[in-house]
């Protein structure tokens, strides 16, 4: 019982605040991001420790006796997923200050960016569900801003689209809810949960579970829904670029691990081969875009759908060591992704361009770049000692035991895939002969550009050579996950 | 031009005029009768937001600027950190964030009233919504009137271009 838990989103919540208001002086603004964007890896950390040594952590808003007030609640995997969007904030605002032109910058660009990743911290944070979704609305309602700043027409084409699926999903999510609702008579997610656990054969709630699939699916992009995302995160601009690709997504993904390990756990025999089979379905066309295409940029976001189809094969194994694989999956997939988007920003201040059409051979006069792309590039392929290796690892090894052959082939073959389309990159754009126009700047400038991916990669290295310690964590988490009975009890039990 | 139309209005001009005190002072009732009776910081932001495009519609843009002429970036950030305060106040003196305390007090003329911090709340709200209506209306009235250019006229003005 303590305020911890909710600190992390009124950081961010009092950061906007005060940078709307200071919305004339930009260099206060800036000043303010990055000892927020400090202050929120502190204090994520500081929630995650606790959780680690004294449990689930839970406070209601005002003060409220459990089912009736708005709860919040942070388990491991929560707190995980807070530090990381702290760390994916901190570097991203570290290249911002580089990269985001200054008109953007001008216009609210600050105060937006943390009202989004309140509500990101939020979405984590929140163990209510019609609070998720409010968490979700202020997150996308942000995105939107960020998605369509600077106005040029592609964005505000791909914006729309991205728009309208949204607030499609968005309906559903409040139909979904409110079938929940009728049928349990309680938005607490420990409730719904505890009253879904004595009445398991009901059909409504697998109904509002199918729901709930269709929403998340759409938000974190997978198979069927994934189409709107390519294009769209290609547009947004790059300094923003890291976190919608490494967060925002992953925040779908949270909500559908969330779900399918707390309420929807009485037909597993349906939703969870269901979930695999969208799994692997997501990771293969996701992988199968990335290849046919021919620019930086857009690679990588093809990546992001595939690497999604992961972390579900993981939920949908629905066994510890699976789950297991899935957080470090996630935690993985954050750190290097963010770090790929971070470098193909770089790339692009020097070339001004991410078509590979344009440009070749930065190796020679950029070896830090080039390699610094490598060693990332590989993680994600999921070469040792990096971070992707054992993510990869856990979740094939989960497969084999629980005798899914089919998921297990079809992450082998689409792990051969990215490296197969990282090399692509990185034959394209860094070996050969140096081509095409450079855009001239100083060697500061190129240091603080490539700083942030630089962290983000050892990151990276370091979850690989601790991968003891991360498996440890991610076995703990998953712990928690399958056994939500911790988590009701976490809540209602007080 | 329809509004030009309206803005010379008498019957329009004077019913509005008049209308607008009564408007406010409805808005301040339901702001403050809020949290314990039916009312509150939103409804009243909006009967305020309804003052100001009926001042705009009969006097003009410039006259819909002159209610609560603050810049609404800021009528918007100060609401949200009235609001906030309230919330983080409370978890900052050791309860739960978000809790409210309210009381009874004794004042001279008004006899005993009911004090809440929620109300503190509200009037972020209400800050926050009229923030935003005059933002949107602004916005709006902002805009040129597009006049549908005479047969074989060309139309050159700026907000026909289409956006590059």
């Amino acid at each position: 019982m303590s305020n911890l838990v909710a600190y992390p989103v009124l950081l961010c919540f009092g950061t906007g605040i005060l940078q709307l208001l200071l919305h004339k002086r930009v260099v206060l603004q800036r000043a303010l991001a990055l000892l927020s964007s400090m202050a929120g890896i502190v204090l994520s950390v500081l929630l995650t420790y606790t959780i680690w040594t004294s449990g689930i952590q839970v406070q209601t808003a005002g003060g409220w006796p459990v089912p009736f007030g708005i709860t919040l609640t942070a388990d491991l995997f929560s707190g995980l997923m807070m530090i990381l969007a702290a760390v994916v904030l901190f570097t991203s605002v570290l290249y911002i200050f580089k990269d985001m032109d200054a008109a953007s910058e001008r216009t609210f660009f600050y105060p937006v960016l943390f009202f989004m990743m309140a509500g990101v911290n939020l979405s984590f944070a929140t163990g209510d569900i019609f609070n998720l979704y409010v968490a979700f609305e202020v997150m996308l309602i942000s995105s939107y801003f960020l998605m369509a700043l600077g106005s040029k027409g592609p964005q505000l084409r791909e914006g729309l689209k991205y728009l309208l699926l949204n607030t499609v999903a968005s309906s559903i999510f409040l139909v979904a809810v409110a079938l929940l609702y009728g049928v349990t008579s309680s938005l607490n997610m420990a409730d719904i949960a505890a009253k879904a656990a004595m009445d398991p054969g009901n059909p409504y709630i697998t109904l509002a579970g199918m729901l709930f699939m269709v929403v998340f699916a759409a938000k974190g992009a997978l198979f069927p829904f994934y189409w709107w995302l390519p294009r769209s995160y290609y547009y947004v601009p790059n300094g923003i670029a890291p976190l919608f690709a490494s967060m925002l997504t992953k925040v779908g993904v949270y909500g559908l691990i969330r779900v399918f390990t707390l309420i929807f756990v009485h037909d597993s025999g349906l939703t969870h081969s269901l979930l695999l089979v969208i799994g692997g379905l997501t990771m293969l066309l996701g992988v199968i875009g990335a290849i046919s295409q021919y620019d930086f940029k857009a690679i990588l976001s093809y990546h992001i759908i595939s690497q999604i189809g992961y972390m579900i094969m993981g939920l949908g194994l629905y066994t510890v060591l699976g789950l297991a694989g899935a957080v470090y999956y996630i935690a993985h997939h954050i750190i290097v992704k963010s770090g790929l988007f971070l470098l193909s920003g770089a790339t692009s201040r020097i070339t001004g361009n991410t078509d590979f059409k344009h440009y070749s051979g930065l190796l020679a006069s950029h070896p830090g770049l080039a390699f610094t792309f490598f060693a990332t590039a590989i993680s994600l392929a999921g070469v040792p000692p990096f971070s992707g290796f054992f993510a990869k690892f856990a979740l094939l090894k989960a497969a084999v035991e629980k005798g899914a052959w089919g998921i297990a082939a079809v992450s082998l073959v689409v792990s051969f895939f990215t490296l197969f389309s990282m090399i692509k990159i990185f034959r394209k754009a860094y070996w050969g002969r140096p081509s095409g126009q450079r855009i001239q700047r100083d060697r500061k400038d190129y240091i603080a550009a490539l700083s942030p991916a630089v962290i983000l990669l050892a990151l990276s290295v370091a979850m690989g050579l601790g991968g003891g310690y991360m498996m440890e964590f991610a076995l703990a988490t998953a712990d928690q996950l399958m056994n939500p009975a911790i988590y009701i009890e976490a809540v209602m039990g007080r | 031009m329809v509004r030009a139309r309206i803005e010379q209005n008498p019957i329009v001009r004077v019913v509005v005029h008049t209308s607008l005190y009564g408007l406010k002072l409805v808005a301040i009732w339901i702001l403050l009768r809020g949290h314990h009776e039916p009312g509150g910081g939103f409804i009243a932001g909006l009967l305020i937001a309804a003052a100001i495009a009926m001042q705009g519609v009969a006097f003009g843009a410039d006259a819909a600027q002159a209610i609560f002429p603050i810049p609404p970036a800021y009528l918007l950030g100060s609401g949200l950190l009235l609001s906030f305060s309230t919330v983080l106040g409370p978890a900052l003196m050791g309860r739960a964030f978000m809790e409210h305390s309210a009381g009874v007090i004794g004042l001279p003329l008004f006899g005993d009233v009911v004090w809440s911090t929620a109300v503190l709340f509200d009037i972020g709200v209400f800050l926050v919504v009229v923030g935003t209506m005059k933002t949107v209306l602004l916005t709006i009235a902002s805009d040129r009137v597009q006049v549908r250019p005479a047969q074989g006229e060309q139309d050159t003005s700026d907000s026909e271009r289409e956006v590059s």
